[in-house]
């Protein structure tokens, strides 16, 4: 088993990330129109 | 989705597996701090050099400088991961599991946290989540005080941008007056602008716009007396043919405007149908002294996706009505998968036709262009065929077309092209000749014109070819534009234009609202081509190099048949994701909640998945995980005609259980791929998981734009076929590899290799 402080670290960069991509999802579909707006994102 | 690839590649240049727990875990907490300060840099940036004006496709330039703002800060996540996953391939299904759980569990505070923060700020929430990975692992003193720092300024911004109203960060529209609200949630940014005493202007995101008409209650607090000039709109009409219109719905509340007219033909039920919780706050709360539509007794504001709302809202209906539901809301992968799709296609016009009384009307109105009808020929196809399949096989005397009064801008195909507004009334019960003479005189009232209906001399050959059901394909197969009527599985109105066109019409000087569509696919179609390269150029970074310094021949050639092991099941995860929430988001309705759903769901399994792959495949049999993970596939793909089934669950909350258990279900068979992979190539090298980590990554993002162009051309259960025929050549993949790997006696047991011993 890993250090449990190590899988802790892990999900704090994992949930991060995926909340980096859904919010900059919303911005760019201020930014930009939505069609183009996911593209960055899955980029 | 590109800081995964590039951060596993750099990651690949040191081996995680040697070193001390102690320098192992510093370098990881740099790595978190790094991902935590460029998150605030790129918000400081995209809130600092941001001007965007209203109107005008963006160019592919633009798209691709904001992306790259955030892609340092996303490269020191990927390595972050591809390290951790790569220090010891005994952890790697527990971590993947962490990985994958905390990913599926930060959907859910992701709606909370748009409307609870307002605005660009909310990104200092990864920030900060971010900088407490950091100092999770902080060893040193110089780690524990970037990791305080990180914590304290993320908090220090978050709490004065509350204190200030939310001001602190802000995306500002260029050239226009200050906005006298600013509202964010899951669904959009919506600005209201004071235009004129008479009218306020709500702008939904960059440029859809909806409209709020000033009147307030009188001041003794009785409701304002109907206004003659609530008559003139293009919604209007099918008050004007005069049956009896007791029981209204409509499709898209946004400032109020479509609720005047039954409120002027006195409506005894109007029940208003809005998607954008934010539009039902202004009309009831922010602006009730403004409008007081909201106080009207016969004005039902309902909170819902109108389709789904209308489905199970157990009533019928006189009038259904959608004025110019268009926002272009994407909520889905790519392009194109827009919130308002639903309501254009054969199975979306059953729901609305069979909710409507024996005299009741359908009615929508979008835009005509007559020198490029392509959304007035799709609209009257889909008439057509949508009546024909509720038992009305010749449409003629069902269906009346007008256009309104013509408007002096140039919408579509080139700017001289002057466009108006066409409206099409749908009924089962035929229109007689005197609602058609009523029609005409409120057309000659306005300065409009009918265009089609029972005794109208039609002005376009088209319609009549349309309308007639002996002509009815041949003219859909004969247009120059794609006026096939959308179905569920394909249900992209919007898109008028077929592939081949972006080469027929690439010198096209396109009006403003084409020009949308057009950029759009043109920019789909190059990101594709980018994104196979990108695929190409990192499989040869990885196939053509080693996997370890000290690699064997046998171990080469198991770490090349690996290689495409991890592009397919990376390739076929993300089309089995998308596939599904193309299909889903039709039939949940809120379309952040499919996105959140299916996320969270697909994550969730895939998490449990691999925390179980070990237990349920001890020595990671290719051969057992590449038939249980297909046949599983193969079902979902024959299981996909039979998802309208879900619908007849009555409960919406039943409803979202049972399809979040079946993705659950689903992620959790996904998620043995992974870990199981990863037991197999780990012994190959030192770098070896690293770059999987980066092929995997690769594949993702072309998958992400294969995922919209399939879904665009051959419809969703398609997009599903291809991944599945991705995870079977991984299959082979894997167990051509195992094959290799036994005959050459190579390690593939994960309990033949000894763990380091953590530091004390």
């Amino acid at each position: 088993m890993p250090p449990g402080r190590l899988a802790v670290a892990v999900a704090c960069v994992a949930s991060a990330m995926l909340l980096v991509e859904i919010i900059v999802t919303r911005l760019f579909s201020v930014l930009f129109y939505y069609h183009l707006s996911f593209l960055p994102f899955r980029w | 989705m590109s800081g995964l690839v590039i951060g596993g590649i750099l990651a690949a240049r040191t081996d995680p597996r040697e070193g001390s727990e102690e320098v192992f875990e510093r370098s990881l907490s740099v790595l978190s701090a790094q991902f935590s300060a460029l998150i605030i840099v790129a918000l400081v940036a995209i809130t600092t050099f941001t001007q965007p004006d209203i109107g005008g496709a963006p160019s592919l330039v633009m798209v691709a400088l904001y992306g790259l703002i955030f892609l340092p800060g996303l490269i020191a996540a990927g390595s972050f991961l591809a390290m951790a996953f790569a220090r010891n391939k005994e952890w790697i299904g527990t971590l993947y599991a962490w990985d994958l759980v905390a990913a599926a569990v930060a959907c859910l505070p992701a709606i909370a946290l748009l409307r609870l923060l307002q605005g660009p700020v909310v990104l200092l929430a990864p920030a900060l989540i971010a900088a407490a990975g950091a100092l999770i692992l902080a060893r040193g003193r110089r780690e524990q005080i970037a990791g305080v720092a990180l914590v304290a300024l993320s908090v220090a911004m978050i709490a004065v941008s509350a204190a200030g109203g939310h001001t602190l960060f802000r995306i500002t529209p260029e050239g226009l007056r200050k906005p006298i609200l600013e509202r964010w949630n899951e669904h959009s940014r919506i600005i209201a602008f004071k235009d004129d005493s008479a009218t306020r202007e709500l702008i939904i995101d960059r440029a859809a716009a909806t409209y709020m008409r000033s009147m307030p209650l009188k001041p003794d607090g009785s409701l304002p007396e109907p206004d003659p000039a609530w008559r003139k709109g293009a919604q209007f009409p099918v008050y004007a043919v005069e049956r009896q219109l007791d029981n209204v719905a409509i499709i898209g509340v946004g400032g109020g405007q479509d609720l005047l007219p039954p409120v002027w033909h006195g409506a005894k039920r109007i029940d208003g149908y809005e998607l954008n919780k934010t539009f039902i706050d202004l009309i009831q709360t922010d602006f009730k002294d403004f409008n007081s539509l909201g106080a009207r007794p016969e004005v039902h504001l309902i909170h819902s996706e109108a389709r789904v709302g209308i489905a199970h809202s157990g009533r019928q209906y006189d009038v259904i009505q959608a004025s110019m539901i268009d926002t272009w809301a994407a909520t889905a992968s790519g392009g194109f998968v827009l919130s308002e799709n639903g309501l254009y296609t054969r199975e979306g016009w059953q729901v609305f036709l069979s909710h409507l009384t024996d005299n009741g009307i359908l009615t929508m109105t979008r835009w005509h262009i007559a020198d490029a009808p392509a959304e007035t020929h799709r609209l009257l196809a889909l008439a057509a065929e949508s009546l024909a399949d509720a038992g009305v096989p010749d449409p003629r005397g069902h269906i009346v077309f007008l256009r309104s009064t013509k408007l002096e801008e140039g919408i579509a195909f080139t700017r001289r092209e002057v466009s108006t507004y066409g409206t099409i009334l749908v009924s089962k019960t035929p229109f007689d000749e005197p609602e058609i003479n009523r029609l005409r005189v409120w057309c000659d009232t306005i300065g409009g014109e009918l265009l089609a209906g029972p005794g109208v001399p039609s002005s376009d050959p088209v319609f009549d070819q349309i309308l007639n059901p002996a002509t009815r394909q041949q003219a859909i197969d004969d247009s120059v534009f794609n006026i096939a009527p959308p179905t569920d599985m394909q249900p992209y109105f919007f898109l008028q234009i077929r592939p081949s066109d972006l080469v027929n019409l690439r010198r096209t000087d396109f009006g403003h609202i084409t020009d949308i569509t057009f950029n759009g696919v043109r920019v789909m179609m190059i990101l594709g081509a980018c994104a196979l390269l990108l695929v190409i150029a990192v499989l040869m970074l990885t196939v053509f190099t080693l996997p370890g310094s000290h690699a064997t021949p046998e171990g080469r050639r198991v770490y090349r048949w690996m290689s495409l092991y991890f592009l397919g099941i990376g390739f076929g995860y993300i089309l089995i994701q998308l596939g599904l929430h193309q299909r889903l988001i039709i039939i949940l309705g809120h379309p952040t909640l499919a996105l959140s759903v299916v996320l969270f769901s697909m994550l969730l399994g895939t998490g449990l998945g691999a925390a179980l792959s070990g237990r349920l495949f001890p020595s990671a049999d290719m051969r057992r995980v590449a038939a249980v993970l297909v046949g599983t596939l193969a079902l979902l793909w024959i299981a996909i005609p039979f998802f309208p089934s879900f619908d007849n669950i009555g409960s919406y909350g039943l409803r979202l259980a049972a399809i979040g258990a079946m993705l659950v279900v689903i992620g959790g068979v996904l998620g043995f791929a992974f870990p199981a992979g990863v037991r197999h190539v780990a012994p190959t090298g030192e770098w070896a998981v690293q770059k999987m980590w980066a092929i995997n990554g690769a594949a993702s993002i072309a998958a992400s734009v294969s995922a919209a162009i399939i879904g665009l051309t051959m419809g969703t259960r398609n997009v599903v076929l291809f991944g599945v025929l991705s995870y079977v050549v991984a299959g082979i993949a894997g167990i051509v590899a195992q094959t290799v790997a036994e005959r050459g006696n190579l390690e593939t047991d994960i309990a033949a290799e000894p763990a380091p011993e953590p530091a004390a």
